[in-house]
């Protein structure tokens, strides 16, 4: 299986973009690098955890780090495009590696805050704290020599924004490949038709802006894959081609409603809403996850 | 020696089989390994699986004595404290508990409210105890290996084995859970498969298995002498330990051992809610 491609710079003002699948979330990381100045951003890694033993490891961390090494690169931002429902961040685990900036998009605070209550942690700042930059629709960036900019995308969640750095832009949960669609919009904060919209504004982007998705669910047995284009994009993602607001909204509301929850909602939001970092352990030494029990209403039955 | 009539319930999601064992000169009835259904992924319960347990019964105006487990299982969770509150009996299950209750409350770091003294259950079953249902004779073997705490209850000429024996084409339980052994399986399979040959042995789980696509549930200890893969006559203690023991390095955990195990050594009660009203199951990282 295809677990590593990398998408060259397309000249001066353009990242190399080099994308990492986890077969076991399907889910797509990234390093994105500036050819001129050698700093790089690395966005949504991925700190791999064993539901079913409960055990966590940094492999696939560990894979980004010997990447940038092997390249010479210098890690200057840890990005998340959104608090994730499938994946345990490892941006903690990577600050502490390289020092980088963490960030992640402000409105953060709103999904802590529903959070906190689910989780029943009375104490928890919801603030954002945990990571050293907060974006809002607009902020912009540098990465080496490479202009950033942020774009708030709701929809998915509450807090999901768009990276476009250079002629590259990080979707994460919003477009998918187009053979395959778009994203969910039913989790707690989620709502269809912010979805379109935030959409509509990446389609509006130049067309051959490059696309790279959060993940890929490897549609009829092919080959992971992340990258597209805008103009791929408005031309043939089934969701969106000749699709109206309105019958999208119904269309992602129908599909919703068969989807079961994430295998690791309630696992990973308490380590993501802490950016990356688990819970403090008891007083045996030991750290433990929480699992609300019937605190999540109208999922359909996995 | 009385023929209990024994109805099978299966829950596909955790391959569990659940039992009702019924005195045919009574209305007395023992139910065994019930299953709570559980979508972990939402954290949700439910008792849509019970529920057909209870229409059965109810149905055929059944009294139920015992809502018995042959172990704390890791694979799904207890409905018994739900089937109790609806139909009554006395819950039982083996006296090692107390050794489970130990290692997994020490592993979930449970708080004082948790006896580790099997007191969640009215009655704790040692080797060679026996029991009634109606008119029906019921004895309990001890058959560790799985667990510390397995028990195969024989009632009548049916023996319930829990996770010891599978169907003959599929082999034995793992023993690899923490507690587990696999010569100690070995030699409580011996004591089961030293019941008379025409018993009738009723199985806790199937897998189907190569070459056969239909979910089985009943087989006899003759069966198992003759053509059991994994311990069939003529298959040395430390043969088959060697083989369970190279087996059992290649599997994964059960999907839902750490839900299970915390609820089922509670008996079936989910641990106490927190000051907020809210239920939490609690995932040790880094422990197993």
């Amino acid at each position: 299986m295809k677990t590593f491609a990398l998408s060259r710079s397309t000249g001066p003002g353009s990242p190399d973009v080099a994308g990492f699948f986890d077969p076991r979330t399907f889910s797509v990381q990234y390093v994105v690098s500036d050819p001129a100045t050698s700093k790089c951003a690395i966005i949504d890694p991925v700190y791999d955890f064993d539901e079913k033993s409960g055990a966590t490891a940094t492999h696939h961390a560990d894979e980004l780090l010997a990447y940038v090494t092997e390249q010479g690169l210098e890690v200057q931002w840890i990005l998340d495009t959104h608090p994730h429902a499938d994946h345990f961040s490892a941006a903690h685990y990577l600050n502490e590696k390289t020092g980088a900036t963490t960030a992640i998009c402000k409105y953060v605070t709103d999904v802590q805050e529903l959070w906190k209550g689910i989780y029943h942690w009375p104490d928890f700042p919801a603030d954002g704290s945990q990571w050293d930059r907060l974006f809002a629709e607009g902020d912009t960036f540098q990465v080496g020599e490479l202009e950033a900019s942020v774009m708030f995308s709701p929809g998915h969640t509450l807090a999901s924004i768009t990276y476009v750095i250079g002629d590259a832009a990080f979707v994460h949960d919003t477009l998918f490949q187009p053979d395959f669609g778009t994203a969910r919009a039913d989790f707690p904060g989620g709502d269809a038709r912010q979805l379109w919209r935030s959409i509509q504004a990446i389609l509006a982007l130049p067309g051959e802006t490059r696309v790279f998705t959060g993940h890929d669910y490897m549609p009829d047995g092919r080959e992971p894959e992340w990258e597209s284009t805008v103009d791929e994009q408005r031309r043939y993602n089934p969701h969106l081609a000749g699709v109206s607001e309105n019958d999208y909204v119904a269309l992602r509301h129908k599909r919703d409603a068969g989807l079961p929850m994430p295998n690791l909602i309630l696992h990973a939001l308490q380590v993501n809403t802490r950016g990356g970092r688990l819970p403090e352990p008891e007083a045996n030494g030991r750290r433990y996850l929480k699992i609300p029990l019937d605190a999540l209403e109208g999922a359909a039955w996995d | 020696m009385s023929a209990p009539i024994v109805n099978h319930f299966f829950d596909e999601p955790t391959n569990t089989f659940s039992y009702v064992v019924q005195d045919p000169d009574s209305k007395a009835c023992a139910v065994l390994d019930s299953v709570l259904d559980f979508d972990y992924a939402a954290g949700r319960t439910d008792v849509s699986s019970a529920d057909e347990i209870i229409a059965f019964i109810k149905a055929e105006g059944l009294t139920v004595e015992w809502i018995l487990e042959t172990h704390v299982h890791a694979d799904h969770l207890s409905a018994a404290p739900y089937l109790h509150d609806k139909l009554g009996g006395k819950t039982g299950i083996g006296a090692r508990i107390i050794e489970v209750q130990e290692i997994f409350g020490k592993a979930f770091n449970a708080g004082t409210e948790f006896a580790r003294d099997g007191s969640q259950f009215d009655r704790l079953f040692e080797e060679g105890d026996t029991f009634t249902i109606g008119n029906l004779e019921g004895r309990v073997l001890h058959t560790p290996g799985h667990t510390p705490a397995c028990l195969t209850y024989v009632i009548g000429d049916a023996a319930f084995v829990g996770d010891t024996l599978f169907m003959p084409d599929y082999g034995t339980a793992r023993c690899d859970f923490p507690g587990g052994d696999a010569r100690t399986l070995y030699r409580s399979i011996q004591k089961v498969l030293a019941l008379p040959s025409e018993t009738r042995l009723f199985l806790c789980h199937d897998y189907k298995a190569p070459d056969r696509d239909e979910y089985l549930h009943e087989t006899s200890v003759a069966e198992q002498r003759a053509h059991n893969v994994h311990v069939h006559e003529g298959v040395s203690e430390d043969a088959f330990v060697t083989m369970r023991t190279e087996r059992d390095a290649t599997l994964d955990m059960p999907k839902l051992i750490l839900p299970s195990v915390q609820v089922n050594m509670r008996a079936g009660h989910m641990p106490p809610a927190e000051d907020n009203g809210q239920v939490y199951l609690k995932v040790p990282i880094n422990k197993f």
